[in-house]
């Protein structure tokens, strides 16, 4: 029983880190920029929302929508207004100015937010999700946990289709692997890049607002999550969705199974220090130009065997 | 002349380093440091709330020079420099409160501590290679050593406190300005290191190592011994300056020192000016003081939108800082960081 109970609650923090890392995957996974201020985005989403319906009474699928619509222009100008300006540097000096410039965003960000709406937490309701729940198998799960968890994997899903099918999708990933190549060829490089950052910071908008009606409403609310979703990205392998969507879940449920033996600074702890043990052993294994650590090892592996046979 | 041509080559580059140094310019750097330092010091004198704010602009100018000589020289974005400072800080207060070793002897102590975890930061950054891996790992390394501090009975979520004064020998450093003339003769002589590093063909070739490590690699020199030399320096800078912290303020906990720390290092040493040597003095100075001064005119809590709003400045318009931009300008004639005030 406990083990079932523990199975469903780590569905449900994994839901919580795929629904961060759905929005993630595209900006830092696909577009190569690590935005440290996507936390912000994240929270700015669920502000919004609360905003328009506790502060000024709109019905909630308008509130949706507002926030989409906001956090979506906001993702634009921030493309438009600082990203766009940082595309031609050398590779360390952009790595460099887009984590600074995204820190500093961060700051200010999550400041205005504390300014206009207050530090204190804020409960959001959501169309009376939280208090409908659901028995079966002697586990109770609310609405709303049901609800965060298909939208996680409705997320995946959707950006799935979004990289790999749709005229953006593929204009993305021509343009990350050779940007005068993609240029030469035809894709209208700023258009597409400034497509997907919207489209990113929308669903980041609107992760905000489930996260926030699941727990409550704080202009940091986003910042562990950011480096959760830096660890479900990586390890997922850069730029893989599906590689992504397991990786939130097994973090998930990696952590509500290890709740039961270890305290929570330990797991961290170890989550950390597996992904600093993932870099070391991409740096030792990899040799130039592969990018697959899974490929690499299976091929040394081979090698092994083939040898010793 | 075939495996161990490139360490021989290094090691006789590197014995032949110090008799190279520029004396006349590294005593200029550390004379100009030491004179205004002490042209400042009446106003220390003058009003204790100055003085404190003097205090702390010195303490995070050691502190960034010596994150600063990582950032700048060999271009290695190490993003740890709160949890190297924090490891100093942690091991001189032990030493000193539980095995009551003389300060001085304690501070040394804590900077070899975070030399030596900087030196297996130093090794693997360099075993990672790619800026962006570099700077996930070392960001979540700082986390581990939150968790680690935070979880150790000695230090726990409330810190150290009840650190006492610094002292040399019969010296104790007790009223603000005492502790304001022992923190200056440390910036002093950090910014001293500092300036040898950057006037010694070992800072030259680290400098090198970030332009075009190939080339420095065909001409017989190790580019990994370079950024490995400017990481441990500038961990033991770091965790001096975090000893420094620890005993001016009589308190070091872990909360202090996270990612707010490292950013506001960062900015200190990005807005002073990356890789130039009295950078991170302008930088603190500016950083630690601008806050204090927009709180007295009534605007208080600005320093978010200052620290996030300089940051996105600095980086669209200004990426070689205030120093750097001004060298540029009287002099310009390329990149002269290197040949400061020549």
């Amino acid at each position: 029983m406990v083990l079932l109970e523990t199975l469903v609650n780590g569905l449900i923090q994994g839901s919580i880190y795929a629904l961060f890392a759905a929005s993630f995957t595209i900006i830092f996974g696909v577009m190569d920029i690590p935005n440290m201020a996507h936390a912000a985005l994240f929270a700015g989403g669920a502000y919004v929302f609360y905003q328009a319906t506790i502060l000024t009474g709109l019905p909630w699928p308008v509130g949706i929508v507002v926030a989409v619509i906001a956090i979506g222009l906001l993702g634009a100008i921030l493309e438009r207004g600082i990203f766009a300006r940082l595309y031609d540097r050398t590779e360390s000096e952009y790595v460099f100015a887009i984590i600074l410039a995204t820190l500093g965003l961060a700051r200010i960000f999550e400041r205005a937010f504390a300014q206009v709406w207050g530090h204190e937490p804020k409960e959001v309701p959501l169309a009376g999700l939280q208090s409908g729940s659901l028995h079966a198998a002697g586990v109770t799960v609310t609405s709303l946990e049901l609800l965060v968890f298909i939208f996680s994997i409705a997320s995946f899903a959707f950006l799935y289709w979004v990289i790999n099918h749709t005229e953006t999708g593929l204009g993305l990933q021509a343009i990350v692997q050779d940007r005068d190549l993609a240029r030469l060829k035809g894709v209208n490089v700023g258009r597409t890049f400034l497509i997907a950052f919207v489209l990113g910071s929308s669903m980041a908008g609107v992760a905000g607002v489930l996260n926030a009606a699941m727990f409550s409403l704080t202009p940091d609310m986003g910042s562990s999550l950011l480096i959760k979703a830096f660890i479900v990205v990586i390890l997922g392998g850069i730029g893989r969705v599906v590689g992504a969507a397991v990786a939130g879940y097994a973090l998930g449920i990696y952590e509500a199974f290890a709740i039961l033996y270890l305290s929570s600074y330990y797991i961290y702890a170890t989550e950390f220090a597996v992904l600093i043990l993932f870099f070391l052993l991409k740096a030792v294994v990899l040799s130039e130009g592969e990018d697959d650590l899974g490929a690499a090892i299976a091929d040394r592996v081979r090698g092994l065997t083939e040898v010793t046979r | 002349m075939s495996a161990d041509t490139e360490s021989g080559f290094a090691n006789r580059n590197l014995a032949v380093d110090m008799p190279g140094v520029e004396w006349r310019a590294v005593a200029k750097s550390v004379g100009i440091t030491l004179l205004l330092g002490l042209l400042a010091a009446p106003l220390v004198a003058g009003s204790s709330y100055i003085g404190y704010v003097a205090l702390t602009v010195v303490i995070f100018a050691v502190m960034a020079s010596g994150y600063n000589l990582m950032l700048g020289w060999p271009n290695l974005l190490v993003f740890c420099p709160a949890a190297l400072a924090i490891i100093g800080g942690v091991t001189s207060a032990l030493l000193v409160n539980v095995f009551g070793v003389p300060y001085l002897v304690a501070m040394v102590s804590g900077g070899v501590v975070a030399a030596v975890i900087g030196g297996f930061i130093a090794f693997s950054a360099i075993a990672i290679g790619s800026s962006f891996e570099i700077i996930i790992a070392t960001l979540a390394f700082e986390e581990i050593v939150y968790y680690v501090f935070t979880n150790w009975h000695a230090v726990g979520p409330t810190g150290i406190s009840n650190v006492p004064a610094p002292t040399a020998g019969p010296l104790t450093f007790q009223t603000q300005l005492e502790q304001y003339l022992f923190l200056l003769v440390m910036l002093t002589i950090s910014i001293g290191i500092v300036a040898v590093f950057d006037r010694s063909l070992t800072g030259t070739l680290t400098v090198a190592t970030s332009e075009n490590e190939d080339l420095l690699r065909s001409i017989g020199y190790n580019p990994k011994k370079y950024k490995f030399i400017a990481v441990v320096v500038g961990a033991l800078l770091l965790g001096i300056g975090g000893s420094l912290y620890a005993h001016v303020n009589g308190l070091i906990t872990p909360g202090g020192f996270t990612l707010d720390q490292t950013v506001f290092l960062l900015v200190i040493a990005v807005v002073g000016g990356i890789r130039t040597v009295h950078g991170p003095i302008v930088g603190a100075i500016v950083l630690v003081g601008l806050p204090e001064v927009v709180r007295m005119f009534g605007l208080s809590n600005m320093k978010p939108y200052i620290i996030g709003g300089m940051l996105v400045v600095v980086v669209l318009f200004f990426p070689r800082g205030i120093l750097g931009g001004l060298y540029d300008a009287i002099d310009n004639r390329g990149d002269l960081s290197w040949q400061f005030w020549k």
